[in-house]
């Protein structure tokens, strides 16, 4: 059903004005490219679908079940500029972007992010799975699981919910985590050189595990890190807070790790 | 002289500068630390290249197929803290695990190679550092290790230019960088 109103809008979405729109009646799975073009996306006020960029011949394509691409100008990929995008209460987003930027604002889904050197910026997702090389990518408010791989750019996410499942690797992005850690719980981060800190709630309930070759682990929060007796390689600590319900681990070659209070 | 780029040192090591250039690249890398480890660790590369090209009947292309097959396997999200013995495991699938998608054929941006260079070199300093404390704490008890860095190796010459395939390469770097790691600490887990 969803597919014959989305052809059936399909139809009518195409326009040369900069703007193209379709009636949904239930979330889509969005799929938009950019080269060097920001990518504004948010929250659809009607529930209707809407693309948006100055001066663009744009086209809503339906790809199959609930997915839609944008085109414009008959290509894939806008290169230049700003395109906004209303999408639907818990559609799913597949955004990619050379040096754009990306961001992503109170859509309630999914969000799959492929980045190389614009930063990204999602708030109010149900999931994220993004990558970028030196982008920076800043998450808040996201109800499930979070996958953040970056090679030299920084990670910052920020949580109000203590089940927060968070998997960063990076080669030399700092990490920033403020949040509390519960039950449910399980941040794990990896990283050769850069810096990370935990800027946790002191409510927190939490099991920490560090080992960081030649970083400094700092433990602000009274975690009470001991060494762990036997381990040649650096330092590698064990601690907790609470009663240890959530998890923590960490590995660093170089980078510093610090534990505070938020 | 300033630090030359990686590409002169790639082609330091592989033979492809006049004997002026090599001489003078190979005194500056006699004096200077970080190029030194870096020279280093292509060299040990591509001794290990060769080796594992030798082991296989010569022909590293030939190998590549099989790698690529075990690179359509999704990569099962890794147990941590696992004894060494798995860890290689989990290295050596992981080290295949860097998978050749494209993100269009794009090429870098001059920001992004800069990083994806730099995070080369960090990821081989860290290597090279815990590899050698393998080498003299836990001597002929992780073979696992081995194949694993076989396998990045590779992947590496697979990957060539290509910034999504380099960039999966450290995620093999990575999870290699993890396993070095956990040999270490298994008198400690």
């Amino acid at each position: 059903m969803i597919a014959l109103l989305l052809a059936l809008a399909a139809e009518t979405g195409a326009s040369g004005d900069g703007r193209a729109s379709m009636a949904v009646d239930r979330p889509v799975s969005l799929v938009i490219r950019s080269n060097a073009a920001a990518v504004e996306v948010v929250r659809s006020p009607s529930g209707a679908l809407a693309v948006s960029a100055p001066g663009q011949k744009i086209r809503l394509l339906v790809a199959g079940g609930d997915r839609v691409e944008v085109e414009f100008g008959g290509k894939r990929q806008l290169h230049h500029g700003t395109v906004k995008v209303e999408l639907p209460r818990g559609s799913a987003l597949d955004a990619g972007a050379i040096s754009g930027q990306i961001s992503v604002t109170d859509v309630g889904g999914p969000a799959r992010i492929r980045g190389m050197s614009g930063d990204v910026k999602i708030a109010g997702a149900t999931e994220v799975d993004a990558e970028t090389v030196d982008g920076t990518v800043t998450a808040s408010a996201v109800s499930g699981p979070l996958r953040i791989h970056t090679v030299s750019g920084g990670v910052v996410v920020e949580t109000s919910q203590p089940a927060s499942r968070l998997d960063v690797e990076t080669a030399s992005g700092n990490v920033h985590f403020r949040g509390p850690c519960g039950p449910g719980c399980q941040l794990d981060v990896d990283t050769v050189s850069g810096e990370v800190s935990f800027a946790l709630d002191r409510k927190s309930s939490l099991s920490a595990r560090v080992v960081s070759t030649s970083g400094k682990v700092r433990d602000e929060l009274g975690l009470q890190l001991r060494r762990k007796t036997g381990a040649s390689e650096g330092d590698f600590a064990e601690g907790a807070l609470g009663a240890g319900d959530g998890l923590i681990e960490c590995e660093t070659f170089s980078g510093d790790v610090t534990f505070s209070a938020r | 002289m300033s630090c030359p780029a990686r590409e002169m040192l790639d082609a330091l090591c592989a033979g492809e500068l006049e004997a002026g250039e090599a001489a003078r690249l190979g005194a500056h890398a006699d004096r200077c630390p970080r190029c030194g480890k870096r020279l280093a660790w292509l060299r040990r590369e591509s001794k290990a290249i060769r080796a594992a090209a030798a082991d296989d009947g010569g022909d590293v292309e030939r190998l590549w197929p099989g790698v690529e097959a075990a690179l359509r396997t999704p990569r099962a999200r890794r147990r941590r803290w696992v004894l060494p013995g798995t860890a290689a495991a989990v290295a050596a699938a992981a080290a295949i695990a860097f998978l050749p998608v494209s993100r269009g054929g794009d090429e870098a941006t001059p920001s992004a190679e800069s990083a994806i260079l730099a995070a080369e070199h960090e990821y081989g300093t860290a290597i090279a550092t815990l590899e050698a404390r393998v080498e003299r704490e836990r001597p002929g008890q992780h073979s696992g290790l081995g194949r694993a860095r076989r396998g990045l190796l590779r992947a590496k010459e697979a990957a060539h230019r290509d910034p999504a395939a380099r960039v999966r390469l450290l995620e093999g770097y990575a999870a290699y960088l993890k396993s070095l790691r956990r040999a270490l600490m298994d008198e400690a887990t």
